[in-house]
């Protein structure tokens, strides 16, 4: 088994690690911005 | 409108989402599966997983609670009735009830040993065992299965009473005032820690210099170096969904019981994105950066694969101890990890109590504070079981039956009743109803086709592959088999009981449940 760290493990490293920051900022953010919910007295 | 307790703020139930889905399989279980199976080539089938089979159940799950939120129920047997108007629905509910209950009786105990190994980082009571055997050692004599460091259970049990004693002092409190509250400080520490020892491992770069080999870089390359001829095996696949399925907490009624505490028009769709990602930065980006690296910069990749081999608690509370011991301050970084873990840890814990605290309140009237204790006193009991008969895999068979198999079969019925028998169309209805983004189209036919078969073929393979041999007791030591139909017979009971309390609660409610002929 290679022990060293492959131009390609390294992309799948940073595609993975894209994807869930990308969709934490993106949800997580939105979420900040609306950060209440709906009253009882509508 | 019912006068049930409501969430305070979006962030905190999304914090609250979150550490109910964020739990020691993020930190332990990931690394561990994702070497194992293909290395950067399992997030193929893993995101696949996460986008056909696991954020489609999640809204659904969300939905199914809100849904029975509105009829007052927190509880999978009432929100079972609520959507499929027979009398077995109630019934087919108590699963819910079953397996939240079942994986909180063993968790809480695995919980507390991470408060007990906080402790023994801060007063560097586990430092001078070296190896990993020696650790090892010092574990299982915490854990009570062999003598030496510890005399008996006393020292485990202080730490399960503490953490017990924890997680009703939470869940006592109520929603708004126990669980967010403590949400909203735990999870901001939960990440704060996870990403500071992400950050600490990047640096340990290669401890022992005349071992080049052995580095933090190793390691990241067992977890992603890609090995493409894995997507062949099947199994590759399955470990994938059962990954994603873990890690979400779905099947278990708990999502739903938090999601009962929604008003109607609050949104689920943004907020189940939300959680399912803060869960997915805590597994793919903290979880694959802490354990396994430092195994290998550490071990090397041999011992490491070994140590991630002999399982999650093996890499834990083992190896992860040893390592401590080498690094300076390594008592603070220790009691940073454990203390870590044991956040996780409670904020699953106390999700897992609410559907059978809902349960009580909602079915017989109880108080709360009655309520609470019920469960507290029933956990308290069961629990003794799984400390005293750990050694003869009595944890292990309640983790299969309830907290493996148990889970996909619920997540099957709950994706059956909803999105075959309340409808799809209703459902879809559902779910966007409030929602603060678009949920593309095509997630419905996801729901409706993908979804429900992906879970039946998980079923079917888990059910030839583990499900028999482990049913027929095979490769069982003779020692196990009295203490395994032991936690069979509590099994079965459990679910008998919660299957009677369904019974009598529709009884004493008929006239309040006829939501079907308004």
């Amino acid at each position: 088994m290679s022990t060293e760290f492959t131009p390609l493990g390294i992309a799948f490293m940073i595609l993975a690690w894209s994807c869930v920051i990308g969709l934490s900022i993106f949800s997580v953010g939105k979420v900040l911005r609306k950060n209440e919910l709906e009253s009882d007295d509508e | 409108m019912s006068n049930r307790e409501r969430w305070g703020s979006r962030i905190g139930l999304v914090l609250a989402m979150a550490g109910n889905a964020v739990g020691l399989g993020n930190f332990l279980r990931f690394p561990v599966q994702a070497a194992q199976n293909g290395g950067g080539a399992f997030m193929i089938p893993y995101f696949i997983a996460f986008f056909l089979l696991a954020i489609p159940l999640m809204w659904i799950e969300w939905a199914t609670g809100r849904y029975g939120g509105r009829h007052n129920h927190g509880s999978l047997p009432g929100m079972f009735d609520t959507l499929w108007n027979h009398p077995f629905a109630k019934y087919l509910g108590v699963s819910g009830l079953f397996v939240s209950s079942i994986v909180l009786i063993y968790y809480c105990y695995i919980e507390s040993w991470t408060l007990g190994f906080a402790y023994f980082s801060l007063t560097k009571g586990y430092f001078g065992e070296h190896s990993i055997t020696e650790m090892n050692s010092f574990l299982r004599s915490y854990q009570g299965i062999e003598s030496g460091h510890f005399d008996g259970f006393g020292t485990a049990y202080i730490f399960l009473l503490i953490t017990i004693a924890a997680n009703f002092y939470i869940l006592y409190h109520g929603i708004k005032g126990g669980i967010e509250k403590f949400v909203k400080i735990a999870m901001p520490l939960l990440l704060v820690f996870g990403v500071f020892l992400a950050i600490y491992v990047f640096f340990i770069g290669t401890p022992d210099p005349s071992k080049p080999e052995n580095s933090v870089w190793a390691g990241f390359a067992f977890i992603w170096n890609p090995d493409f001829s894995a997507l062949s095996d099947a199994k590759i696949w399955l470990a994938a969904a059962g990954q994603v399925f873990f890690t979400l907490s779905v099947g278990m009624g708990t999502l739903q019981a938090y999601a009962s505490y929604l008003r109607e028009k609050d949104d689920i769709a943004l907020s189940g994105l939300a959680t399912a990602s803060i869960n997915e930065f805590v597994e793919v980006v903290l979880g694959g950066s802490i354990a396994i690296p430092i195994a290998v910069a550490f071990f090397g990749l041999s011992t490491a694969t070994m140590i991630a081999q002999g399982g999650s608690f093996n890499l834990g509370f083992v190896s992860m101890a040893v390592v401590f011991q080498d690094l300076p301050f390594g008592n603070i970084l220790g009691f940073i990890w454990f203390i870590l873990l044991f956040f996780a840890g409670i904020t699953s814990s106390v999700a897992m109590a609410q559907p059978v605290i809902s349960f009580l309140k909602e079915q017989f009237n109880f108080s709360h504070r009655k309520s609470v204790f019920i469960v507290g006193a029933g956990l308290f009991f069961c629990v003794q079981f799984v400390v005293f008969y750990l050694k003869y895999g009595f944890l292990d068979e309640m983790d299969y039956w309830a907290g493996t198999f148990g889970l996909v079969i619920v997540a099957l019925s709950e994706v059956i009743v909803f999105a075959w028998i309340y409808g799809m169309d209703k459902g879809w209805e559902e779910i966007n109803k409030g929602a603060d983004i678009r949920i593309p189209k095509i997630v419905y036919y996801v729901m409706k086709y993908v979804t429900p078969l992906y879970i039946g073929f998980i079923l079917i393979y888990w059910t030839f592959v583990d499900a028999i041999p482990i049913l027929l007791m095979k490769n069982q030591p003779p020692e196990n088999v009295t203490y395994l139909w032991g936690a069979r017979i509590m099994m079965v009971l459990l679910y008998a009981g919660f299957t009677w309390l369904v019974y009598k609660a529709w009884k004493i409610n008929k006239h309040k449940y006829n939501y079907h002929n308004v």
